[in-house]
């Protein structure tokens, strides 16, 4: 889709050809262009550019001051710079940069004070020698932005708040070995104020700190693993992100929720990412033999009953939100990707139950079926796409099959072909199939396109 | 809407407070004891100059404690220190707070070494040693002042830098002042 600046500058390229076709008249082109020209975004852009730009400086002084001026300022001198600092930011976004006259000075100020406030836990930490569990600090700071952000309300704070969560959380898990499940929990408060403003990039930033927690977890789970629990964790992991894509399937539903309703496609798109990233690493064999290289040559146990239960409720969890949107669409005509998509989620859940029972003996067989359903899935996701009019679901199934399409080539042929052989046949197999899913996929889109352009038309008529 | 972003200067400013205030009352509470060290100077780009503390406090041996001897890395561990001579020294060691008259402070595993290498035999035996953070083991200096201070202590045996600690009921620690050769070269107050 076009972004406004394209759109305008195509409509002041095209108009022009239109009023001399005689199509438009000279005055209905000027208000057409008068319309959409308003000049407003490219100012706001200036002006939060430059806001921004404002921040970073102010914030790079305030510190560089402090470093450069240490020894000569009494304690005292230095709070009170600290201090009159924040307050000072948050002044001056009360008056005279307040919201109503210049909203994006306004949202500057804040997030001058958002950084402010850091920069006093810092530096006030350095001042009385407080060295204790560091990333408290973040934690600190990212929940006075938080409060901050809900308060005002303000996206760019917002933004900064998670930004700081995830730092918060990769501290801790890495630093500090806890999983920080609380987390989840500073996510919980932001995303209520994120959807009643309909702020699109602060739920871009919530949803990638989500997936930053959930990599992060998931790596460092792999530290202090067996072999039974690193398949524990991806199948987890792999099932919660499909249960959020159900969630996001269930959001589009929401009309009477038009806040949650807005942001369905963004939730489906990242949960389908990660969900089918972690359904791909469970169609390595390695992964549910748990042999892998010469030095690990057993194979894993069958899951205790600990795991299993983990796995079980998990499991109900996504059974429980599929039921409640086979519930919602039964009402209306369901398409028929919906009925598919109720045999593959059968499928997989099967698969994970069997998973639960058996050893690493029969991983070879178990990874097989587990790529049969993630091919699937993959076209699944196309269908899905095609219908739901959306290019992002689309290009992301035909992505990931190029990747396992390269993956299962290696696996399979690494060992048994000539090197030479092995990288010329890649190559060939590679053009050829590189060719044929970008054919597929302009075809797949090209429908999207055509489709929205048939419903736009529909709707004006 | 005014009125909500200065409440939230007034909650940030609370906190901001409330953690000059947290340490001020450990310092303004808390029992004096004193610490031997051996002060190395790093230097923290962002955060200037600091000396960081190693204390005889910092490295357990269990061996020669009583108390628990099951700690993992990340735990709690609350230490009862006794004055020996004219340093505290460490006692016990625990998984939870003890009831004793002595003074108690708190830490957190750093690590825990479960063995050690026997040059005698050749080989590794069985000796559990804590490596253990109390939050005092960083000090902030005045810029330049800290590789000084880490030569009084290293060029000349004679002078030597001690740490007056402030450890309150709860465990918690603050470093109160730094002494080199028993005398006070930084002392902290409040403002």
């Amino acid at each position: 889709m076009w972004g406004k600046a394209a759109f305008l500058k195509h409509l002041k390229n095209e108009l022009p050809g239109w009023v001399n076709e005689g199509w438009v008249s000279r005055e209905h082109g000027a208000a057409i262009l008068g319309r959409y020209d308003t000049g407003k975004d490219q100012t706001s852009f200036v002006a939060a550019a430059f806001g921004v730009l404002g921040v970073l400086l102010l914030l790079s002084g305030v510190i560089t001051f402090f470093a450069a001026n240490w020894s000569e300022m009494a304690k005292l001198t230095k709070l009170v710079l600290l201090f009159g600092s924040l307050l000072g930011a948050y002044a001056l976004a009360i008056k005279p940069f307040n919201r109503d006259d210049y909203p994006k000075l306004w949202a500057a100020m804040l997030l001058l004070a958002a950084g402010l406030f850091g920069a006093n836990i810092m530096l006030i930490a350095q001042i009385y020698h407080i060295d204790s569990h560091y990333p408290n600090g973040v934690l600190l700071w990212a929940s006075g932005a938080l409060l901050l952000a809900w308060m005002a309300p303000a996206q760019a704070v917002m933004a900064m708040a998670l930004a700081l969560a995830a730092l918060w959380t990769g501290m801790e898990i890495f630093d500090f070995d806890h999983y920080n499940i609380t987390f989840l929990v500073f996510l919980a408060v932001a995303l209520p104020r994120i959807a009643m403003q309909g702020w699109r990039f602060a739920a871009h930033v919530a949803a990638l700190a989500l997936l930053l927690w959930s990599l992060f977890a998931y790596f460092k789970s792999f530290e202090h693993s067996t072999k039974d629990s690193q398949l524990l964790v991806t199948e987890l992991m792999f099932v919660a992100w499909l249960s959020l894509f159900v969630v996001g399937l269930l959001m589009a539903h929401a009309r009477q929720w038009p806040y949650v309703a807005r942001f369905a496609s963004l939730v489906q798109r990242y949960s389908v990412f990660v969900a089918l990233a972690f359904f791909y690493i469970l169609t390595s064999p390695r992964i549910h033999s748990g042999v892998g290289w010469w030095w690990n040559q057993t194979h894993r146990e069958a899951f205790d009953n600990r795991a299993i239960a983990m796995v079980a409720v998990a499991l109900l969890v996504l059974g429980a939100l599929a039921a409640w949107h086979h519930i919602i669409t039964s009402r209306a005509e369901r398409p028929a990707f919906l009925d598919w998509a109720r045999w593959l989620l059968a499928g997989c859940v099967a698969l994970l139950i069997g998973t639960l029972f058996v050893g690493g003996e029969a991983g070879g067989y178990i990874a097989m079926a587990f790529n049969l359903f993630y091919f699937s899935g993959l076209v699944w996701l196309v269908a899905a796409g095609v219908h739901l009019q959306d290019r992002a679901l689309v290009n992301l199934a035909f992505i990931f099959f190029a990747i396992t399409l390269i993956t299962r080539y290696f696996d399979t042929f690494w060992t048994l072909m000539n090197r030479s052989f092995f990288f010329m046949a890649g190559g060939v197999l590679l053009l050829g199939i590189g060719y044929v899913l970008e054919r597929q996929r302009r075809n797949f889109t090209g429908r999207i396109d055509r489709q929205r352009t048939m419903t736009t038309q529909e709707g004006k008529a | 809407m005014n009125r909500r972003i200065l409440i939230v200067a007034l909650v940030q400013l609370l906190l901001l407070c409330g953690m000059v205030g947290a340490k001020q009352y450990t310092l303004n509470t808390g029992e004096q004891i004193l610490l031997e060290t051996q002060p190395i100077d790093p230097r923290s780009l962002f955060r200037g100059d600091y000396v960081r503390l190693n204390y005889t406090i910092n490295s357990l041996a269990l061996e020669e404690l009583v108390g628990d001897d099951i700690f993992a890395q990340h735990d709690t561990v609350w230490v009862v220190l006794r004055k020996d001579g004219e340093y505290h020294q460490p006692v016990s060691a625990h998984n939870r707070k003890p009831d004793t008259g002595h003074v108690v402070i708190k830490g957190t595993v750093r690590n825990a070494n479960v063995s050690r290498w026997n040059a005698e035999t050749q080989s590794t035996e069985p000796f559990l040693r804590l490596d253990v953070k109390y939050g005092i083991e960083n000090y902030f200096v005045p810029e330049g002042t800290g590789r000084e201070l880490e030569l009084r202590w290293r060029d000349d045996e004679e002078k030597r830098v001690d740490i007056r600690v402030a450890v309150d009921s709860a465990g918690k620690s603050g470093i109160k002042a730094v002494l080199v050769n028993g005398e006070a070269r930084y002392v902290e107050t409040l403002l």
